[in-house]
């Protein structure tokens, strides 16, 4: 494909120098021979003249029986003229230039003419080439004319032609420089500034989209200058510069990568590689697949049918830490319709789910709240329900004690069934009361009265109302006190209830016996309560709902399901947490965590 | 036999009540279903000791009591509240002081807790005087 490189300015240049050259040329031949012509043409119709002339003279002079001797030696002094002769009717010379051939016949058939005849002949003496001019005259004989021949020399002729030619060649070299410097001159102007464009196009095509070419003609070229240099402006417009492409996706904070079909990298921006946490010309060719793997799973090579916008997952960046990311992916097709790119656009969404998981924390914060204010409220509410009917159903049932102990006063002698009737109605009433009581325990634990009380005091409080108890069932209490009291911002009466409760449901779990272990200590600004015993435990399921009240796991009659609400609604008073821990069969766990009160 | 006075608006409590202390056999029991009534049996009877409901209709135990207080010779008379709004937990100083120095039992009570406080308190009135 080597083509010989000929400049534009050649292509033009040379062939018009070649034409005006041949044209030149063909031109001077042609002007000489004209020239030469013409006066030939001028010699011939000069002697021609002359020779009618003559024949006139030699008509009257040939009836008078004499010739025009001076008229014909005037002939001979003619310098054109190189000889004449005088030809009868026969085709002999009557006269001549030259007196050896008077009477001598002539070789030429041309004597018998009756039109004037102009022939080229040559000149045997010289070689020279002449002219011959046959004029026929008036004298006949036999019918033939008599005719004057008059030879004429061309030397002059010849010799203006050459001085022509020598006068031509003299100014040759102006006319070769008239024909050189045109096609210059023309060449020059169509090729500057199409060279001129072609240096624009180079500089532009090189990234300077500023340059712009001088329009200094209105023809063509200048047309197309024009339009280059508006296409160069709308370019500058229209599309963006490699340096301005590269700086928007390098400002770009999501990151973006660009794959070939198979999920070979070819383009990455700045924030990929940081997400991406490999050095730029480490990430470069290398298979995307290799680097990320995507949960849930998703090949890099999967064709989409559709781009596949905001897929949420999390990008496991090999050898690097499980980042959430939106990632979309768009493909680029070929004509066919074969897919060459894949353009992800991956967005590092770890703030955002760091603020989702504070906004589901702050949500359950508050739904916590919400429960309580809802769990206050209800207490609140049957609060004053029990208060309003507390005294209305204490009344009858003090009615009813009295009453029954009087029957039994009344009837000394009774039969076993009155007996055991009796009992189960004293029984009755006290378990009435203690509903009661505890309703309205539960229901006044909204209202306390904090004053600073040392804990373990009230831990032995609450204990050493059913501490007789304990020791009849064979319950042992292992205590591991600090040595230091703790102090804690508490309702007396309220607090121990809870160490009541919770002292009672051990005895309930542990009807063989067994140990309640109860330990209090300091944490950080916490005063910590374990509260431990070897009961029967409680199953992972119900664990959940011990707190809720009227919730219980006892028979009826031996508990009111109010105990742990109590507590937990006690603890929740004092600013406290409870948690339990319990496995069947080996015993139950409350934690108590109480905010300590600080040593002044 | 010690003479005791209850003021309550329930009737069949307040006969309950006498016959079970009157059973023991120790104490003569008057009743009366309201303060008025209350009152007047204290000033004719002068009792030992003298059992108040709190929340009864007209005079409320506690006015009762105040009216007591405002005789010199009924004052030295122990008063016990005998009542079904306010409870055993409840019991504090700050409510025995309110109600002058008196004890507060509250409902419902066995008659044998109710004689032991009874007796309790006529023991310390004995010793004091």
């Amino acid at each position: 494909m080597s083509e010989k490189k000929i400049s534009l300015f050649s292509k033009i240049f040379y062939p018009i120098v070649c034409f005006f050259g041949v044209i030149g040329i063909l031109t001077l031949f042609l002007f000489v021979r004209i020239q030469t012509q013409n006066m030939e043409k001028t010699l011939i119709e000069e002697h021609l003249l002359f020779a009618q002339i003559l024949s006139l003279q030699i008509e009257s002079y040939y009836y008078k029986g004499t010739w025009p001797f001076l008229a014909l030696k005037k002939l001979s002094e003619s310098k054109n003229i190189l000889f004449w002769r005088l030809v009868n009717s026969d085709g002999e010379i009557e006269l001549a230039d030259n007196i050896n051939l008077w009477g001598k016949k002539i070789q030429d058939k041309d004597f018998k003419t009756k039109k004037i005849i102009v022939k080229d002949s040559v000149l045997p003496s010289t070689n020279e080439r002449i002219k011959v001019i046959i004029y026929p005259l008036r004298i006949k004989e036999n019918g033939n004319p008599w005719t004057l021949w008059l030879g004429i020399s061309l030397r002059n002729i010849r010799k203006a032609q050459k001085e022509l030619i020598l006068a031509i060649f003299s100014l040759s070299p102006l006319l070769l420089l008239i024909i050189y410097l045109f096609p210059f001159y023309l060449a020059k102007n169509i090729t500057t500034p199409i060279k001129r464009l072609v240096k624009a196009t180079q500089i532009i095509g090189k990234g300077n989209l500023d340059y712009t070419i001088d329009i200094s003609t209105s023809d063509e070229v200048g047309i197309l200058t024009h339009a280059f240099n508006k296409m160069v402006k709308d370019l500058k417009n229209k599309t963006v510069s490699l340096n301005y492409f590269d700086t928007i996706i390098n400002t770009m904070a999501d990151s973006l990568i660009v794959t070939d079909a198979h999920g070979k990298i070819e383009l990455v921006n700045e924030a990929a590689v940081k997400l991406l946490g490999y050095k730029k010309e480490e990430i470069l060719g290398k298979n995307i697949n290799s680097l990320v793997e995507v949960k849930p799973y998703f090949s890099f090579k999967e064709e989409t049918k559709k781009p596949v916008e905001s897929l949420e997952a999390i990008w496991n960046v090999k050898g690097k830490k499980e980042i959430p990311v939106i990632c979309s992916c768009s493909e680029v097709k070929n004509e066919k319709g074969e897919v060459i790119n894949r353009i992800y656009v991956v967005r590092d969404i770890t703030d955002i789910k760091e603020t989702e998981e504070e906004l589901i924390q702050a949500y359950k914060k508050l739904k916590e709240t919400q429960d309580e204010l809802i769990q206050t409220e209800k207490i609140a509410a049957l609060g004053k329900l029990a208060s309003g009917t507390a005294h209305e159903i204490k009344n009858p049932l003090s009615i009813i004690m009295q009453g029954i102990y009087l029957v039994d006063s009344l009837v000394p002698e009774k039969s076993q069934e009155l007996k055991e009737t009796i009992d189960m109605i004293k029984e009755a009433v006290k378990r009435a009361d203690t509903v009661i009581k505890r309703i309205l325990n539960y229901a006044r634990a909204s209202e306390l009265k904090l004053t600073p009380q040392n804990i373990c005091e009230i831990i032995d409080q609450g204990i050493s109302l059913i501490e007789e108890q304990l020791k009849f069932k064979n319950i042992k209490i292992e205590r591991d006190y600090p040595p230091k009291p703790i102090f804690v911002q508490a309702d007396r009466v309220m607090l121990s209830q809870v160490f009541l409760n919770l002292a009672t449901n051990s005895q309930d779990a542990m009807p063989e016996g067994g140990v309640i272990r109860i330990k209090v200590y300091e944490e950080d600004d916490q005063c910590i309560i374990e509260f431990e015993d070897t009961g029967i435990g409680i199953p992972q399921d119900k664990l959940s709902k011990i707190f809720e009240p009227f919730y219980t796991t006892k028979k009826p009659g031996k508990g009111t399901g109010l105990g742990l609400a109590m507590v937990e609604l006690i603890i929740n008073r004092h600013n406290g947490k409870i948690d339990v821990e319990s496995e069947v069969g080996r015993g139950t766990k409350f934690t108590i965590k109480l905010p300590k009160l600080k040593e002044e | 036999m010690k003479k005791i006075l209850l003021v309550d608006d329930e009737e069949s409590f307040c006969y309950f009540v006498k016959k079970n202390l009157e059973l023991t056999g120790e104490f003569k029991v008057f009743t009366a279903n309201n303060g008025e009534e209350g009152l007047e049996i204290a000033r004719r009877e002068r009792p030992d000791l003298i059992l108040l409901d709190v929340l009864m209709p007209g005079m409320l135990g506690s006015d009762v009591a105040a009216k007591l207080q405002e005789d010199p010779v009924l004052a030295q008379i122990p008063v016990v509240f005998l009542t079904a709004v306010v409870q055993k937990e409840d019991f504090g100083d700050d409510l025995i002081k309110k109600s002058g120095g008196h004890l507060f039992l509250a409902k419902p009570i066995t008659p044998e807790e109710l004689v032991t406080a009874i007796k309790k308190i006529l023991e310390e009135k004995e010793q004091e005087s």
